[in-house]
């Protein structure tokens, strides 16, 4: 057995088989990479729009006359379908790990978002940092159809101004699908998405003179919190009741919060908020859950139009206090509306009654939603502001003074 | 049969620790969230509490029978013809092991990575690495787990260091929610997939492992540490993601590594998942064969294993196609009868050689 | 291809035998022809679709008794 030619033939031919690249490969060139994808209800079917990059408008130097990105629509009886059924329109097969974007449609939300979320945790090639979003009164598709300014691909315009929203400025949340997920599964939790509007016409939006302008006439914006009931979209909460929200549940990294002066013609202080911690604690007395909701927030003070002479720490602790009141009534009223109006449990109230009376809990878990509303709620709001910013006094209080 | 290799104390602990995480790290977060719920984390504990006594069980048997592995114990206390049979049986289980292995790993590579490729040709890429690192020896498996376990380390350290920012403690809260009963049901599933099995080290630890000095105490450490990885990638999966989902998913380590994003810094990091996991069960892999093979060789009186490693090898690609007909079927039967199937090979089994060796006052050659 | 996988399988088993035979290890060569032909079959059944008995099922089908009780008690 000096010579082993059956064995250099089985090298040979393994090498063949690693030299030839991968089983399932797709080249760039074959790929249509979606970058977000808009999901709505027509007639009992789902209408899927993707968001497809142009690759040749993206990477070139030059400007051109053509879109950076394009829009298919397709209608099946479920996503998969009609995704399957988008290679019908673009000239290439469709790629999912890129999305950024979940849009739904409002009309969509209010049906129920669930049986949507089992093909986006399902599908092997979606990715699970993606954003989840409600389209506020329209389709997701003509949502999808704006061109952005500065940023040419929209959907990732979107993504990274939530990403920005979500550090300076407290009603904006990124909400990934895991977050919604758990909400939606857990007994004692409801899940919020972000919502996206669009300002202007969104007729005129899909033109490239849109971007042509200084001062786009149609822009996709960043709005408020969708508050859902398990999957379907039970209402929405005003910017400051997002703001209130966002302040309960611990999510605000930085943010302004404006207070008016005790006389208020003059205008008002604003406060840069720096850090925010809040911690919710729930006690059951004699069959009744109560929540305390203590938010601690740390701010400098960013703009003064009240004549108010801010050297002085009587001043400014006067100042907290204006602005302890004003928190405290905005997440009273977000906790009001929540258990009044929409009668959705997004704080979570229930899953930290669970965690602290797990037997109260096995009581009232099949009747949570109707006991929520009565949950007596305290707040307790802490201000502290530690710098007055550059600058000392207002200036408006020499100029009166 | 001649089993002249060598291998040391520290190669063969490092060994232990890939079998024992080799499937475990991938699988076992989703089937103990799924028994024990916020509790997932408690149940892995208990199972590498209940595994050490196993693991001090299996020392014990070693102890009796000093230097005769499986199939030498098997035929100097059943007999020679009933030991055989029994060690037919062995065969069967490590052989039967091995395929179920191979499917999850393909399986898994289907699902996740890649799609359209066919199974059977992944299983024959992964087999045809793995019955040559057996003609090699087990001499040569442990010199190659020794390059790759530092390797191994880091990549699941680095998955463990970055995803503690997202870390959710309440996510797990409230404690012993449904009670005990579902912990122990997790904990027992657990031991039946990452620590009975250990018993397929019986065809290395008695013949071939040199220093077998003060051995517990190091066997138990190195066990300990595979347990650690068991209990934080519980831990984490179920703190990361929520139970339910964990519970939900089919590879929640993977989940988890691929929703990693520290400041788009690190991201999409979770083929570093998969390469772990292909590594680890690689071993796994290779040292079930290995016993199945050997076993069978020393059962026959075959002069060497090496002759009939191709076509076992086969053997076990054949049946890794046919063994789970659907991921469905798979889940069911490892639910219903894997743990008994271990029980009676990782339990039962060496028992009952200790047993009956006592009645019947059969003791092990002193000199191996 | 079907083709050239049952053709491949049967030369390399082929080899191994006559190589088997040479050195003269008549226990080794009929185990190998066992275990080579139990595989081949095997995998052509399944290529041609035709439902091989599963394994798993038999160690299935023993254990049901136990697994039954195990249910009952964690329930």
């Amino acid at each position: 057995m000096k010579q082993k030619p059956l064995l250099k033939l089985a090298t040979l031919s393994l090498c063949a088989l690693l030299l030839s690249g991968c089983w399932s490969k797709r080249e760039l060139n074959e790929l249509g990479i979606v970058t977000a994808i808009g999901i709505d209800l027509q007639d009992d079917q789902y209408k899927v729009t993707v968001q497809v990059i142009n690759p040749s408008e993206v990477s070139s130097q030059e400007m051109t006359t053509r879109t950076a990105v394009s829009t298919y629509t397709a209608v099946g009886n479920s996503i998969f379908e009609a995704i399957r059924r988008l290679v019908t329109q673009t000239p290439r097969q469709v790629y999912m790990a890129h999305v950024r974007e979940i849009i739904f449609g409002e009309e969509m939300a209010k049906k129920g978002i669930g049986k949507a979320l089992d093909f986006l945790s399902r599908d092997h090639e979606m990715r699970t940092d993606f954003h989840l979003t409600v389209a506020e009164g329209m389709e997701a598709e003509d949502l999808l159809k704006v061109l952005t300014p500065l940023e040419r691909i929209p959907a990732e315009k979107a993504y990274s101004s939530i990403k920005a929203g979500e550090k300076y400025w407290a009603p904006v949340q990124s909400v990934k699908i895991s977050d919604v997920l758990s909400a939606m599964l857990s007994e004692g939790d409801n899940p919020v998405l972000t919502g996206m509007r669009v300002v202007g016409d969104p007729e005129q939006g899909s033109n490239l003179d849109n971007v042509e302008k200084v001062n786009s006439p149609t822009r996709i914006k960043i709005s408020r919190l969708a508050v859902f009931q398990k999957d379907h979209l039970a209402g929405w909460l005003t910017e400051n009741q997002s703001k209130g929200y966002s302040y309960i549940v611990d999510k605000v990294h930085s943010s302004a919060e404006f207070v008016p002066c005790k006389d208020a013609d003059k205008g008002g202080i604003t406060l840069e908020v720096f850090d925010s911690t809040s911690s919710m604690e729930a006690v059951v007395q004699a069959g009744n859950p109560k929540v305390t909701i203590s938010i601690n927030i740390e701010a400098g003070i960013a703009e003064v139009e009240c004549p108010l002479k801010l050297s002085e720490t009587a001043v400014i602790h006067q100042v907290e206090k204006q602005f302890e009141k004003r928190m405290n009534n905005m997440v009273t009223g977000t906790v009001e509306v929540l258990q009044q109006d929409l009668k959705s449990d997004v704080l979570g109230f229930g899953e930290l009654i669970h965690r602290t009376d797990k037997t109260y809990w096995k009581t009232v878990q099949e009747d949570w939603e109707n006991i929520f509303p009565d949950v007596e709620t305290d707040v307790k709001v802490n201000v502290k502001i530690k710098r007055t910013g550059t600058i000392v006094d207002s200036y408006q209080k020499d100029m009166e003074g | 049969m001649e089993l002249n290799e060598k291998v040391t104390l520290r190669q063969f602990n490092l060994l232990m620790i890939l079998f024992i995480i080799g499937t475990s790290i991938l699988l076992s977060p989703a089937s103990l969230a799924n028994y024990a719920g916020n509790d997932a984390w408690l149940s892995a504990i208990l199972s590498v509490g209940i595994g050490m006594i196993i693991v001090i069980f299996f020392w014990m048997i070693s102890r009796q029978f000093p230097g005769s592995n499986l199939v030498d114990v098997s035929e100097q206390v059943l007999g020679k013809w009933i030991g055989k049979a029994v060690s037919l049986m062995f065969v069967g289980f490590s052989l039967l092991s091995a395929s179920t292995v191979l499917w999850v790993i393909g399986n898994f590579l289907v699902t996740q990575i890649m799609p359209a490729t066919p199974m059977l040709f992944l299983h024959f890429l992964l087999m045809l690495a793995v019955v040559y690192g057996v003609l090699l020896g087990i001499e040569v498996i442990c010199r190659t787990v020794e390059i790759f376990f530092p390797y191994i380390v880091t990549l699941l350290m680095i998955i463990f260091f970055f995803s503690i920012p997202s870390v959710q403690i309440d996510r797990i809260r409230p404690w012993l929610d449904s009670g005990f009963k579902p912990v122990l049901e997790g904990a027992l599933f657990d031991v039946s997939v990452s620590m009975l099995p250990l018993i397929v080290l019986f065809m290395v630890y008695p013949k071939l492992v040199t220093d077998k000095n003060r051995a517990l105490p190091k066997v138990l450490t190195s066990y300990l540490i595979a347990g650690t990885f068991i209990i934080a990638i519980t831990f984490i999966t179920t703190t990361v993601l929520g139970v339910k989902i964990t519970a939900n998913q089919a590879y929640p380590t993977y989940v988890v590594a691929k929703s990693l994003n520290i400041e788009g810094l690190i991201q999409r990091a979770e083929v570093v998942i998969a390469v772990s996991w292909i590594l680890t069960i690689f071993f796994k892999l290779s040292l079930y064969f290995y016993a199945s093979v050997t076993v069978l060789a020393q059962t026959l009186n075959l002069k060497t294993y090496r002759t009939i490693t191709v076509p076992m090898g086969m053997l076990t690609i054949a049946l890794s196609v046919i063994v789970y007909p659907s991921t469905t079927y798979a889940n069911e039967w490892n639910e219903t009868t894997w743990l008994w199937f271990a029980l009676t090979f990782g339990i039962a089994y060496p028992l009952l050689l200790s047993l009956i060796a006592m009645l019947r006052g059969v003791k092990g050659r002193s000199h191996p | 291809m079907e083709v050239i996988l049952l053709t491949t399988l049967l030369v390399w088993a082929g080899a191994g035998i006559r190589k088997l035979r040479k050195q003269g290890l008549w226990k080794d060569m009929i185990v190998y022809a066992c275990l080579w032909a139990t595989s081949t079959t095997i995998i052509t059944l399944h290529r041609f679709n035709i439902p091989v008995p599963n394994p798993l099922d038999g160690i299935a089908y023993v254990y049901q008794p136990l697994s039954y009780l195990w249910k009952q008690w964690f329930s």
